[in-house]
């Protein structure tokens, strides 16, 4: 397999931090690695990274590229298309693999990929999973691609809706980092197991944690571990440790923290995120549940417990960055409720009917299938999730995120995103009271045009 | 008719027609409300046909299956009967069920609800069904009183389409002081049947569990009903007095259990009926706690009384009244100081608030001027603050409930929003209220008229309490802004309380 790193000049360091760590871990693959970039003297450095990584590295200089045109799309399908051509012309029979390093590897992501890829017994085995073409093409994809369109009008294993398709026409992106609505996120298909086997969807974001960093403990549940990101943030930053704990509520297993990792990973003031380290911990940030024992006090937030607990003074700006937000076209609303903490007075009725065709939902299956029973909302598009991270893009990629107290809520807050809140009355602990956020304790909620 | 039957089928018509035709034989004086409940299989031609036949059949077509609760309390509202049969469809009737049924409530006069014995009578910790002793009646096979019923309401609005709505009601009557009883027969029942049909039930049921174990947790804990419940409320008088209003509601909700209040103030709740016991410190056993500290403040732009009453799990909006209860020594006390019915209060302050106080030269203007059109003026709050017109100087004489008296007899109390502003309402003694920092909306009960007076707050730097955010508190504004409210606007005011002939 040939594998294909296009990367512009402004991206030159974080594909040098993804080689550079394979290169750290002593991984040697026997494959062809084809640099592609529009700046030459931006692959000199990559190159030398490379040539430790693969037995043969070789590059491709993208001329012209400013005269096709300033949009970074149409950019990238010139690139794709100069590739394919590229590989086509060489008359090498290898498949090859588009990747863009912008997350670091696992260790074996190379047998992993091309074991899938025999596997699957396609020609193309392509993953949505950061919105670019990354994937494996057949060394003709040039060639064949439009003609296989035509031909089955679905040539990928994974499926992707009609709209999206005719949207391939230059092939591989679309427009803006959009999803259509119809485009099946990779979740739920086998290819997904795949990225996610190879890719652990985190930015590459050099840090070195030092022990002289605070170590913070938190047990969890997953909203109460986003709001304690504020206060991790606003004490300066430093290690966090997810733990089980003997107190009610927190179900911090292997599964969790896998759900919960990348978006934490991503946070520049986290230097070092482990799952059940051993203490000494400078913070436990559980132990504000200790005090509630003693009476939880009504609409206080989870928050201010934890602010106080760490001494931490939180102010008002987003304490959550992503990566890339997800606009999903025509659904400008996200919507997650989840089976607890409920309000049987917030209007669902009249936000189902006010957003009918304009929204999709966030959470499990069961949790949609019940959204879209209780309120008679067919319309309600499910958007399966891995993990917190890409629920995070597609909230901040969102106008509005309406939801009760879940996790997904909290990252909305994170995120300072425009809210509307299914407010749980009888814990109402999630309370931000600030513009652009409206707590729904009963019906009269004002849900805006959109 | 004596019994009204309520049978619900979303599908399978020969089951349902089984268990039609045990109600039919084997019942008298009944009304059947059959549901057709969104069935596509047969079952609306039954029903037609049964109710051609039957002049005591009444069916309900539903377009879609919308489960068990909502169409039992359909048909509970349809109802004539004393009472009321909730009856699954899967199930068969022995002979002499309704006589069965009717039997233990009968014989308790407390009694409110029966149901055949066997199946489900315990809820475990987890509000799930279980075998054991009696916690609570299933709904397969339930016969309510009717009345007390529809006046409580049959199943709780934050439950979907099924599953444990018949334990809420059940634990609801038993709150109530109302009894469950077991009648004398074993009903015949498939059990699940029409459940297992929809891949959607496992998601409701979790859903309702999640509704209704928070609501009922301290009972699955305690198993007792008549808990002490502890409301607890530290702040200053006014804010305790405020709790008045839902330590009534609470008690309406829970007449079994003793209420206490953890207050600094506790002779608030002298001569209180609704409360055992008020003090500084409270020890009771395992006791519910309602936690109103900082209640509203937690939540800005909200009623006082509204953020109360949902930190007090009050799902239903209460009434908006405080209650105070001078004792008879008291109101003769207060009869003697202020003898004719010419009175009116003043409460000149100070309040520890700045941007609450009404300048003491504006209050003698409007005391002076009161008392020239023949008005009796008595001063109250803890001291007078340089005020010279009046007949009577109470200020810093007078307990709570000595000025509760006092103010019981007045013909209006003008004040700034401070205790005696509470104590009059609760007196249900008219009230001129002038506002400073705060907002009348959310402060004003309906024990009382009132109208309100909200200084100017736009000249000044300054973020009031309107603008509070939760947990900042430094809303202090200068009482200067207070003198934005001038005397003719408070005199205006008191006219249209006290001769409304003339607004």
């Amino acid at each position: 397999m040939i594998y294909v790193v296009p990367f512009l000049a402004h991206e030159t360091e974080s594909v040098l931090n993804v080689l550079g760590m394979c290169k750290a871990r002593g991984e040697r693959h026997e494959a062809t690695c084809l640099l592609v970039s529009p700046e030459h003297n931006a692959i000199a450095p990559v190159e030398s990274v490379a040539q430790s990584v693969f037995s043969t590295v070789r590059s491709l200089r993208i001329t012209n590229l400013n005269r096709v045109s300033s949009g970074q799309i149409e950019q990238t399908n010139y690139i794709w298309q100069t590739v394919a051509r590229h590989i086509y012309t060489t008359h090498s029979t290898e498949p090859w693999f588009w990747f863009q390093f912008s997350a670091p590897l696992k260790m074996d992501w190379c047998e992993k990929l091309e074991s899938a890829y025999r596997r699957c017994g396609k020609q193309f085995m392509l993953s949505m999973d950061s919105l670019c073409p990354i994937g494996v093409y057949p060394h003709n994809a040039a060639g064949q691609f439009p003609a296989t369109l035509r031909a089955s009008g679905q040539p990928f294993a994974l499926c992707i809706g009609q709209s999206a398709v005719a949207q391939l026409n230059g092939l591989v992106q679309h427009e803006g980092d959009t999803l259509t609505e119809k485009m099946v996120l990779y979740n739920g298909n086998q290819y997904t197991r795949v990225a996610r086997e190879i890719y652990d969807g985190i930015p590459v974001a050099p840090r070195i944690p030092s022990l002289l960093d605070p170590l913070f403990r938190h047990s969890g549940s997953g909203g109460d571990i986003i709001y304690a990101l504020a206060c991790i943030k606003a004490k300066g930053g430093g290690r966090l440790t997810l733990t089980e704990s003997e107190l009610p509520r927190t179900r911090m297993n292997a599964a969790t923290f896998r759900y919960m990792e990348p978006l934490i990973k991503m946070q520049p003031y986290i230097k070092e995120l482990t799952h059940q380290a051993k203490g000494p911990f400078d913070y436990d940030l559980d132990d504000f549940r200790r005090g509630l024992r003693n009476g939880y006090e009504y609409g206080r937030t989870i928050l201010d417990y934890t602010a106080d607990q760490c001494n931490a003074k939180v102010d008002d700006k987003p304490w959550l960055s992503i990566d890339v937000p997800i606009h999903v076209k025509g659904k400008p609303v996200v919507i997650n409720r989840t089976l607890r903490y409920q309000n049987h007075k917030f209007p669902w009725n009249q936000v189902a009917e006010k957003y009918r065709n304009q929204a999709v939902f966030l959470g499990l299956e069961m949790e949609y299938e019940m959204m879209k029973f209780q309120f008679d909302w067919p319309e309600l598009v499910w958007m399966p999730t891995f993990h917190l991270l890409e629920c995070a893009r597609l909230i901040a990629g969102s106008e509005l995120f309406i939801g009760n107290q879940s996790s997904m809520f909290a990252v909305a807050e994170g995120l300072k995103k425009t809210v509307i809140q299914e407010t749980f009355l009888l814990q109402p602990d999630c309370l931000f009271w600030r513009d652009g956020a409206t707590m729904g304790f009963d019906e009269h909620v004002f849900l805006p045009d959109l | 008719m004596k019994y009204s039957v309520s049978i619900i089928a979303p599908s399978d018509p020969e089951i349902t027609r089984k268990c039609i035709d045990s109600v039919l034989r084997y019942s008298q004086d009944f009304e059947l409300i059959l549901t057709d409940n969104g069935s596509t299989d047969g079952v609306t031609q039954l029903f037609v046909k049964l109710a051609a036949e039957h002049p005591n059949i009444r069916v309900v077509r539903n377009e879609k299956n919308l489960g068990f609760s909502r169409p039992h309390a359909h048909a509970l509202e349809l109802s004539t009967g004393k009472w009321f049969v909730l009856l699954n469809n899967d199930a068969v009737v022995p002979p002499m069920w309704l006589h069965h049924l009717e039997y233990p409530l009968l014989e308790h006069p407390s009694g409110v609800i029966s149901g055949p014995r066997g199946g489900c009578t315990a809820l475990d910790g987890h509000f799930q069904g279980n075998f054991g002793n009696l916690d609570y009646i299933e709904g397969a096979c339930m016969m309510v009183k009717a009345d007390v019923v529809k006046k409580h309401g049959l199943f709780a609005p934050h439950l979907f389409f099924a599953y444990s709505e018949d334990a809420d009601l059940c634990l609801r009557m038993r709150r109530l002081g109302y009894t469950l009883h077991q009648a004398d027969f074993v009903l015949e029942h498939t059990r699940g049947h029409t459940s297992r049909k929809m891949k959607i039930i496992p998601a409701i049921k979790e859903q309702n569990h999640y509704a209704s174990y928070p609501r009922w947790q301290f009972y699955l804990n305690s198993r007792r009903m008549d808990y002490p419940i502890v409301v607890r409320r530290k702040g200053a008088i006014g804010d305790v007095i405020l709790t008045t209003a839902v330590i009534r509601a609470l008690k309406q909700i829970h007449p079994l259990n003793p209420i206490h209040v953890e207050t600094e103030v506790p002779s608030v709740f002298a001569g209180n009926p609704d409360v055992v016991e008020a003090a500084k410190e409270i020890r009771v056993d395992k006791p519910r706690l309602v936690n109103l500290n900082m209640a509203y403040e937690n939540m800005p732009m909200t009623h006082y009384l509204t953020a109360y009453q949902r930190a007090a799990w009050i799902e239903d909006d209460i009434e908006k009244k405080c209650y105070l209860f001078p004792n008879e020594v008291q109101m003769r006390v207060a009869a003697v100081r202020i003898p004719d019915n010419k009175w009116i209060a003043i409460h000149v302050g100070p309040s520890g608030w700045k941007g609450r106080n009404w300048p003491a030269d504006r209050f003698n203007e409007l005391a002076k001027i009161l008392m020239f059109r023949g008005y009796n003026i008595v001063l109250v709050g803890t001291q007078n603050c340089g005020v010279h017109h009046f007949h009577q100087d109470l200020c810093g004489k007078t307990g709570i409930l000595d000025l509760a008296a006092i103010l019981s007899k007045c013909l209006l109390t003008i004040t700034i929003d401070s205790a005696p502003l509470h104590i009059a309402q609760a007196m249900r003694c008219p009230v001129v209220g002038l506002f400073g920092v705060s907002l009348p909306q959310f402060v004003i009960t309906d024990g009382s008229p009132s109208i309100c007076l909200v200084a100017d707050q736009s000249k000044f730097d300054c973020v009031g309490i309107r603008h509070r955010v939760a947990g900042k508190t430094s809303f202090e504004c200068p009482d200067e802004m207070m003198a934005t409210i001038g005397v003719e606007e408070v005199l205006d005011a008191v006219e249209r309380i006290l001769e409304p002939v003339f607004v």
